[in-house]
Parts: C-alpha cells; sequence; structure tokens
C-alpha cells in the first residue's frame, strides 16, 4: 500500500532579528492511510511545526509534503486554502471554538464549506454530545468542548485529522475518553490521524509512533498491537 | 513615570491607525467649533465696532415731507441722542448698456457728525465748488469700474441729472447691501448708494428746506418704544409712512441673522464629533484596559495607587484632546476660520479684522474637547480600578454565548449562512458597541443629509422663484401711478408678448394692537406672468375679496384664514389710523423673501375707492434673445424707475449663493471623517479581539474571501443600522439648519430630493467600503500559528 503523506527533508527555520532558528532540521516520515500515528517529543522539538506545515497552516522552509498526491510545500495560499478546506480536519489543545456559537452551529460552520460533509447532527451524537447542541462554549467542559473541536473537524469527512496535544488541557479521565474517540474514529471512521504529544504513553495506541529531538526525527517504530486506550496508563 | 511614559508610547505605537482616526475626528471637531466661532467673534466684533464708529441708527423715520427743523424737534425727546435729517429717494441710472437703481442719500454740504455716517475710502469729502458732487458706495464704484471725476446722469424726477463722482464711502446702513426685502443677495451692479449734497439734491426734488427721513441714535439704554412714540407724535402730520427699529433695519438685520445662523452650527456641528470621537476612545480604552487587567493588577499590587494608574491611561485621551486641540485651533482658524470670514464678507461689507487665534476661543475648544475624550477614558476604566489586585490579576471569565432574538425567527435562521450567524451574533452580543460604532455612521448621515438638503432647498428655492413663480422676462417700476395708455404703449412694443399690471406698494397691516410694515403686491387676479402659489407650491388663484399672506405673517400677527385685518396705506390723504381698511385673509402665499400682501388690484380698488392705479408691469418677451433690444427701448421711457430683468436677477442670485456650497463641502469632509473613522477603528478592535477566532475558521478552510465577510458583514450591518437612524435625523437636522437662516423675510422650506437620500447612502456605503479595504490588509496578516498557539 503506497503512503498516504510522505514527509520528505522538511526544514523550517525562523528568523528572529539576526539569529535564526532551526525548529525542524530535515525530518522525514510516511503514513499510511487509515494508520493513528503518535507523534512523540519533548516541548520545542518542532513537532508542532511539522504537524502545521502538513496541516498547510505554515510553510517549510524546504523540503516535501507529499499528501494523496500532491506536494504541498509547492501550494500558493489558496491552494492552502481550499487544501485546508478539503483534506484538513485540526484538533487544538484549546479547542478554539467561537465563543457565541452553539455546538452545533460550531460544527456546522466547518460542514457548510466541505464538498461532503457528514451530517453535523449525527457526528454529534457519535462524540456524545447528543443533549448538548444548543449549548455555547461557555456553558460546555473542557472534554466536552474537544468533542466539540473533535466533531467539527471530523464532520468534514477530512482525509486526515491532525491534533495537537489533545488532551494536553484535559484532566486524566476526560484525556483518555478524548483519546478514545479518536481511537474510535480511527477504527470505525477508517480515518487517519495524526497526534501530537509530549506524553509517551500515548504511543501505546498508535500503529506508528514517531519520536522527534532537537528537530530531527530519532526512531520511526511500527507497533504490531497497539493497545485500547482503557489499557493505558500514565 | 518615565516608564508609564516608555510604556504609553510602546502601547501607542501598537495602535497608531487607531489613535490616528480618533485625532482626526477631535481636530475636525475643534477645527469646526473654532473655525465658525472665530468668524462670529470676528463678524460680530467688527460689526458692532463699525456700527458704533459710524453711528449706525436706532429708529429710520421715513415722512411724506418734513421741513428741516423737525430734527430739532426730535433731538429734544428724551433718550435721543442725535438725529439727522436726509432725502433718501431710489432713481434710475444707466451704466454701460445696463440699467442700474441707485439710492440717492443726501449728506451735509459740509462734513459733520451725523447719524448712518460715511467711512470715506477713497477721494474726499464734498468740496465748496460745484453742488452736483457725488461719493458712491465703493462696491459699487468697484464693480461697475467707475473713476474718481467721472460724471453719472441718474434720471431723478423725470430728468437726467449730472453727478460727478468725487469719492467712494461705504456705511453701516448698508452693510449688507440690498435694496429692500425682495431682494435675497446683494447685486453691487445693479445697486448702489450715492450720496449727494443735500442743498443740491434740495433744488433738484423742488424739496426745499425739507427732508423725507430722519435717523435716530438712541442714548445706550434709553427706552426704544417711548421714543418711537414720541417721534410718532412729532411726525404724524408730516405723512409719516413708518419708523423702522433697527432690528428690523434690513442690512442689520440681515447681519444679525447670519450671525444667529452661525451660532446655530456652531453649537450643532462640533458635537457631533465630540461625540464620536469620545465614543471611539471609550471603545479602544475598553479593549486596551481589559487586555492589560493582569498588568493592572501587578501594577497594583506593586504599591502603586489607583491615581498613578489612572493618570497613565489617561495619558491617551489626554494627549489625543490636548493635541487636538492644538492642531484643530491652528487649522480651524486659519482654514474655517479664515475660509467662512472671507466668504461671509463677499456679503457683508465692513472693515474686517486680521484673523488671529483667539485664547478666548481656543481655551473653551480645548476643554470641551479634552474633558470628552478624559471622560470617555475615565469611564473605560474605572471599573478595572477599583477591582482588588489579586482579582484583576485572574483571568476575566471567559466570554458567554447566548441566543440572540433573531434565533427566534426560525425559518430566517435556519436558511442563513454560518458567516451571517457569527456576523448577527457579534452585531447583537456586543449591543453596545455596535450601538456605538453605528453613532459615528448617524452622525454622518446627519451631515450629509443636512448638508445636502442646505443645497436641495436653495436650489428649489431658485427654481421655484424664477420658473414657477416669475414668468415674466422683464419688470418695469414707474415714479407715478401708470394709466391704461401707457400700458398699451409698452404691449404695443416690438417683441413684447404681453404686459399685465401691477400695484406695488408699502402697506401697515395691523391686528388689534400688532402691526407690521410689509409690501402689497396687486395683481389681476389670472395673473400669468406672476403665478401666486400656496406654501405647498400650488398655483392658486388670486381671491376677489381678500388678501393673501405669507404663514410667517400670519403667524406673526396671529392671524388665521378668514380673520379680518386692517390695512393703512401711506397715501397722502389717506394715512390716518381713521383711514384703515378692513380686510379678509383668504389663504397662504409662498413668498421665501420679504413680507407681501397679495391681492386683486380690483379688491385694492374696492378698498380705496378709486380706479385703476398700477405703479408697475410684468413683460412677456416673443423671445429672451430681445432682452437687450426691448430693455433698450424702455430706458427712453423717463417715467420708468426701474426696469428689472429676470434672468440678470436669477443669475445675480445664483452667483449669490454660490459660495454657500463650501459649506456644503465642508460638511461632506466631515461626514467622510466621522463614517471612516468610526467604521475603521471598531472594526480595527474587532479583529484584534477576534484574531483567534479569524484564525480558526482560516484553518477550517474560509478562504480569505470568507474571512473578510465575517468582519466587512458586521461592518456592512452597522452602517446600515447607522443610516436608517441617520436617514430621519439627518432629516430634522436640515429642518433646524434651515429655521436657523429662516426669518422674517428670507423663508427657505426644505426640500430633499430622493437622489440626495440615496446619494447619502451610496456614499456612507462607500466610506465603509473604504474603511474595509484598509482593514484587509489586517484580517489576512493574522498569523493562525501565533494566534491559536496558546489560551490568549
Amino acid at each position: 500500500m503506497a503512503p498516504i503523506i510522505i514527509v520528505k527533508d522538511v526544514i523550517k527555520e525562523y528568523e528572529m532579528g539576526e539569529v535564526k532558528t532551526r525548529v525542524a532540521d530535515g525530518i522525514s516520515f510516511e503514513v499510511n492511510e487509515g494508520e493513528m500515528v503518535v507523534v512523540l517529543g519533548p516541548s520545542g522539538a518542532g513537532k508542532s511545526t511539522v504537524l502545521n506545515i502538513l496541516g498547510g497552516i505554515d510553510f517549510p522552509t524546504s523540503g516535501e509534503i507529499w499528501v494523496d498526491g500532491n506536494d504541498i510545500a509547492r501550494f500558493n495560499r489558496k491552494e492552502l486554502t481550499m487544501y485546508r478546506r478539503k483534506h484538513v480536519g485540526f484538533v487544538f489543545q484549546f479547542y478554539n471554538l467561537m465563543p457565541n456559537l452553539t455546538a452545533l452551529e460550531n460544527v456546522e460552520i466547518a460542514t457548510q464549506i466541505c464538498d461532503k460533509p457528514l451530517d453535523a447532527v449525527s457526528v454529534l451524537k457519535e462524540v456524545g454530545l447528543e443533549g448538548r447542541m444548543g449549548s455555547f462554549p461557555s456553558q460546555l467542559s473542557g472534554g466536552e468542548q474537544q468533542r466539540v473541536s473533535i466533531a467539527r473537524a471530523v464532520a468534514k469527512n477530512p482525509t486526515l485529522l491532525l491534533c495537537d496535544e489533545p488532551t494536553g488541557a484535559l484532566d486524566y479521565v476526560t484525556g483518555k475518553s478524548i483519546l478514545k474517540l479518536l481511537g474510535d474514529v480511527n477504527r470505525q471512521g477508517k480515518k487517519t490521524i495524526i497526534i501530537i504529544t509530549h506524553n509517551a504513553s500515548i504511543a501505546q495506541m498508535a500503529d506508528k509512533v514517531v519520536k522527534i529531538k532537537n528537530g530531527k526525527v530519532e526512531s520511526v517504530k511500527l507497533n504490531a498491537n497497539p493497545l485500547p486506550v482503557e489499557r493505558i496508563e500514565w | 513615570m518615565r516608564i508609564f511614559l516608555k510604556k504609553f508610547y510602546r502601547d501607542l505605537m501598537e495602535s497608531k491607525g487607531q489613535f490616528m482616526s480618533v485625532l482626526l475626528v477631535v481636530i475636525v471637531g475643534v477645527m469646526f467649533y473654532i473655525g465658525i466661532n472665530s468668524s462670529i467673534v470676528n463678524l460680530s466684533e467688527s460689526g458692532n465696532k463699525y456700527f458704533e464708529n459710524y453711528r449706525l441708527a436706532d429708529l429710520w423715520a421715513s415722512v411724506y415731507r418734513a421741513p428741516e427743523g423737525v430734527v430739532k424737534r426730535i433731538e429734544t425727546i428724551p433718550g435721543v441722542k442725535m438725529a439727522t435729517g436726509r432725502i433718501v429717494r431710489d432713481v434710475r441710472i444707466s451704466i454701460g448698456d445696463r440699467e442700474a437703481i441707485v439710492r440717492i442719500i443726501t449728506l451735509p454740504d459740509e462734513k459733520r457728525f451725523n447719524v448712518n455716517d460715511i467711512q470715506l475710502k477713497s477721494g474726499s469729502y464734498f468740496s465748496n465748488e460745484s453742488g452736483n458732487q457725488a461719493i458712491i458706495s465703493s462696491d459699487f464704484y468697484k464693480t461697475n469700474k467707475l473713476y474718481i471725476g467721472q460724471i453719472l446722469e441718474p434720471i431723478i424726477n423725470g430728468d437726467r441729472v449730472k453727478l460727478k463722482i468725487v469719492g467712494t464711502a461705504q456705511s453701516p446702513e448698508y452693510v449688507y447691501g440690498i435694496k429692500d426685502g425682495s431682494e435675497m443677495v446683494p447685486d453691487y451692479k445693479s445697486f448702489g448708494v450715492i450720496y449727494v449734497k443735500q442743498s443740491f439734491f434740495q433744488s433738484v426734488m423742488d424739496y426745499k428746506g425739507s427732508i423725507d427721513d430722519i435717523s435716530v441714535l438712541l442714548n445706550k439704554g434709553s427706552d426704544i418704544k417711548k421714543a418711537k412714540d414720541e417721534m410718532k407724535k412729532v411726525l404724524n402730520q408730516y405723512g409719516l409712512v413708518n419708523i423702522v427699529e433697527r432690528k428690523n433695519q434690513i442690512a442689520y438685520s440681515s447681519f444679525d441673522d447670519s450671525i444667529k445662523s452661525l451660532k446655530g452650527m456652531a453649537a450643532a456641528f462640533p458635537i457631533l464629533f465630540f461625540i464620536a470621537a469620545a465614543v471611539i476612545i471609550y471603545i479602544s480604552m475598553r479593549r486596551m484596559i481589559e487586555n492589560q487587567r493582569t498588568q493592572i493588577g501587578v501594577l497594583k499590587a506593586l504599591g502603586y495607587s489607583n491615581f498613578d494608574i489612572m493618570l497613565h491611561y489617561q495619558t491617551y485621551p489626554l494627549l489625543v484632546g490636548v493635541l487636538g486641540s492644538i492642531i484643530g485651533s491652528v487649522l480651524g482658524v486659519f482654514i474655517i476660520g479664515k475660509g467662512l470670514t472671507g466668504m461671509l464678507v463677499k456679503y457683508f461689507t465692513l472693515p474686517i479684522q486680521e484673523t488671529r487665534i483667539d485664547a478666548g476661543l481656543v481655551l473653551p475648544a480645548a476643554l470641551l474637547a479634552v474633558s470628552f475624550c478624559v471622560l470617555a477614558g475615565y469611564t473605560a476604566c474605572k471599573k478595572e480600578l477599583y477591582l482588588a489586585p489579586a482579582e484583576s490579576m485572574k483571568q476575566e471569565a471567559p466570554a458567554s454565548g447566548k441566543n440572540i432574538f433573531l434565533e427566534n425567527a426560525r425559518l430566517f435562521w435556519k436558511n442563513i449562512n454560518s458567516i451571517w450567524k457569527i456576523v448577527l451574533k457579534n452585531f447583537f452580543r456586543y449591543k453596545r458597541r455596535s450601538a456605538m460604532a453605528s453613532l459615528g455612521i448617524v452622525f454622518s448621515m446627519v451631515l450629509l443629509i443636512s448638508a445636502f438638503g442646505f443645497k436641495n432647498s436653495m436650489d428649489a428655492t431658485v427654481n421655484v422663484q424664477f420658473s414657477e413663480m416669475q414668468k415674466f422676462d422683464v419688470k418695469v417700476n414707474f415714479s407715478k401711478i401708470l394709466d391704461n395708455d401707457e400700458l398699451n404703449f409698452i404691449r404695443s412694443m416690438e417683441h413684447v408678448q404681453s404686459v399685465e399690471p401691477v400695484l406695488e406698494t408699502g402697506v401697515e397691516i395691523s391686528n388689534g394692537w400688532m402691526k407690521k410694515n410689509v409690501g402689497l403686491t396687486a395683481l389681476n387676479p389670472g395673473s400669468a406672468l406672476l403665478s401666486v402659489l400656496d406654501e405647498d407650491s400650488r398655483p392658486i388663484r388670486i381671491p376677489d375679496n381678500g388678501i393673501l399672506l405669507p404663514e410667517r405673517l400670519m403667524r406673526a400677527l396671529y392671524l388665521k384664514v378668514g380673520d379680518k385685518v386692517y390695512l393703512r396705506f401711506y397715501y397722502p390723504g389717506e394715512n390716518e389710523d381713521k383711514d384703515k381698511k378692513e380686510a379678509i385673509v383668504a389663504g397662504n402665499s409662498l413668498q421665501y423673501s420679504g413680507l407681501n400682501v397679495i391681492s386683486s388690484i380690483d379688491y385694492i380698488n374696492y378698498l380705496l375707492k378709486e380706479g385703476l392705479a398700477v405703479n408697475a408691469a410684468n413683460i412677456k418677451l416673443d423671445n429672451p434673445v430681445n432682452e437687450n433690444d426691448v430693455m433698450q427701448k424702455l430706458k427712453e421711457y423717463q417715467a420708468i424707475s426701474t426696469i428689472q430683468s429676470k434672468s440678470e436677477f436669477a443669475e445675480n442670485y445664483k452667483k449669490g449663493i454660490e459660495p454657500m456650497n463650501s459649506i456644503v463641502y465642508a460638511m461632506i469632509l466631515g461626514a467622510i471623517i466621522l463614517a471612516f473613522a468610526a467604521i475603521y477603528s471598531i472594526a480595527n478592535i474587532n479583529i484584534l479581539e477576534r484574531r483567534r477566532e479569524i484564525a480558526t475558521l482560516s484553518v477550517i478552510g474560509f478562504t480569505s474571501r470568507e474571512l473578510k465577510s465575517v468582519i466587512f458583514n458586521e461592518n456592512y450591518l452597522i452602517c446600515a443600522s447607522g443610516i436608517v437612524l441617520g436617514i430621519p435625523l439627518g432629516r430634522l437636522m436640515a429642518e433646524y439648519m434651515l429655521n436657523m437662516t429662516n426669518t422674517d423675510t428670507m423663508y427657505t422650506p426644505l426640500v430633499l430630493s430622493s437622489s440626495s437620500y440615496i446619494i447619502s447612502v451610496l456614499l456612507v456605503v462607500l466610506f465603509t467600503m473604504m474603511a474595509n479595504a484598509l482593514l484587509a490588509k489586517k484580517i489576512l496578516s493574522i498569523d493562525m500559528v501565533e494566534s491559536l498557539k496558546s489560551r490568549e
């Protein structure tokens, strides 16, 4: 099976005045369709940068990023927008919901701009928010907000789901339930998911674990028997 | 404190556009305030000095004929400081191939202080040499390119009389150089004043030892009413026509009225800008304070007092207020003030003072501007300031969402897209801010609509006056009563298509104790060359038994249609109280200038029990191109005292109101700045606050256009609600403005064409689009990665 994502020699440099900081220093890895990939590394290792570039919200300094046969590193702004719109679902650490839209409207805002979205109501049901659709973000708990955020990403029916520390702002139990939800989306919905985390335990649920350190890929490991979330402890 | 200033400077640099736009609004506000007020001060100070130095009369008495000695008797009346007897007469004169009317006024043969004195501008006062020396009013002299030593030949008493120009002068009596209330703007080509030796004119007029005009100067603070009554007693036997008080004298009242209408503008316009500036400051400061909540807590924890912190945050409004006042004052005096004074000087003839920056004006303006700014700033930060430090260091509770009323309209809510949902929710969630932003648009609309209303009304006046009412081409007045033969003679002239007789005279109209001296125009009921309109601009037939009055005269005399009034004519032998004639008010008539009783000639004949007595004629030509030909021929006819060409009159009027356009332009400019500043600064804050939302939408895959429309549509919504409110308020403002210019003798009804509304709306939308264009860059430059990194 050909990989759906090929990241090749990605370098990202930031210029801060006269100081150049290289946050990604030749990162390469591949992702197959339907895989759950965990990108692991300490803070500042450059994992968020890779995810942002993969999600089309940042540009590499050099390198190639092939997604579904297109090198998005060569996309212009407009093409990147269309790429995000059609192919990417983002889940953030801090949810980033529209404070004055209800849960349902927060999902609809994503579905209305896609070609073949899933039904917003049923996706919200699937993430367990059947009774909270009319609630505003401020009326929801952190876990519920993250569920809305996942529903928003999933409902777009994207090629890949990118999650940046999705449990980072949540307590242990809630965090686990969110990971379970992501696991379900991956297995039942057959979605390719990339999760970024500094929590090594989470790696046990992944098909593939990419370790990043100091802007470089330290190792790529395949996990023959990923553990179900319920059995992971940290 | 130096550190605070540094912090302030850095905060400021982060919101330069914001700062500039508020500053601009304050500058314009101060500019209007200082500009208009400095013109008022300049004009009224110059005027008062002029009136005092050249002894403008307090009372003018006009009599049929009185001996010179009567002046001495008037001077013995208590309260009278000084009196001057003169002969005043309007005569016709040809200058080049044009006809003009000049008012001949006699002055003492030898220079003496008198009431309504002249200020010699060039040449010299009368010498002992010849009798026929003349001093010409300087505007008439300049406009008609006359020269000292030139001989003028006015037609006096049916004869051409040679006058030799020896000097030029101006007088406070003609500070506004119009002939009478029927003229709206001065026309120095067609009307001027010629001062001649009293003895000379007495002999020309066969008025030896007699006068017909007495100007009276009163002691300060004396009772005008009493003096007037005493004068009446003395003068009644000499055929008293009327006594005019200074406040009703045509030149003085025009001068006074325009100062009053300027004061109205000075009171209304700057406030709009100050309120708008206060609103923008309030909103920007609210955001700054909310953002720096934690910082305030830290400062307090460090031990800074509330006062220190307040002082720091008030640097912003203070700077806006002070900087705005300084720049606004300078620009106000030298652009608006100078421009406006320059424009007014085109209308008024008086020695005007040098333009200068007057502390007495700058201080109140600065105080007004600064207090609006600081008050807004204080209101914006008082809440945060009185929180306990620990409280303010805490994060503020996240914004809560709420359903808005529109969601109850399910069908509507279901069918709009999410962008509009965001826009509508945001608009109604921050109701106060939306309302404040709309305020800028409302004020902008108010300025635009009142500017256009002002212009429309002026234009409509010209149009109705010169094409719907006056359909004649030429109008002639005779120095005597006209008979049928003379009318027929004019009728038989080549190129004359029709002639209609007119009676024009003065009359005193009274209702009980209330009376007023007004004009009277009598026409044939079927008058086609001068149409009579009612105040709704519909043509009406002149009644057979009754008179028509302008509404404002009816109001002044507490009359309504159907009431009886008394008319007292000034004809010798008919001018006693016992000769008053009773007449019935039959309706109203539209009169833009002057106050006139309109009636049919037959009705006047019936009242006076006399035969046809007309003294003027309206003439229609077969083709207007022959106007010159006919005018030349009429000139030969020496019984004609004045010849007026309507086209010339209309031309002059149009030229006369042209300078008013600059007021309209200034208002439009103000409107642009208001709309632009309000939309720009408020949307700017909106963008700053919602970076995170916008970045999220961008990540989800919203295109640049969709992102922009989230902000822009809100601006359009703000714009639309401002327009809805601005239209009726603008109309009210236009009405207020015109009411300020409307006086006893001048009446301009409000006309607002639908195209003016449309243009105003389009302009405001255009300003909003311009502000949007500037904001687009800010929206698109939001860095997604940066904005989404962490919790704000």
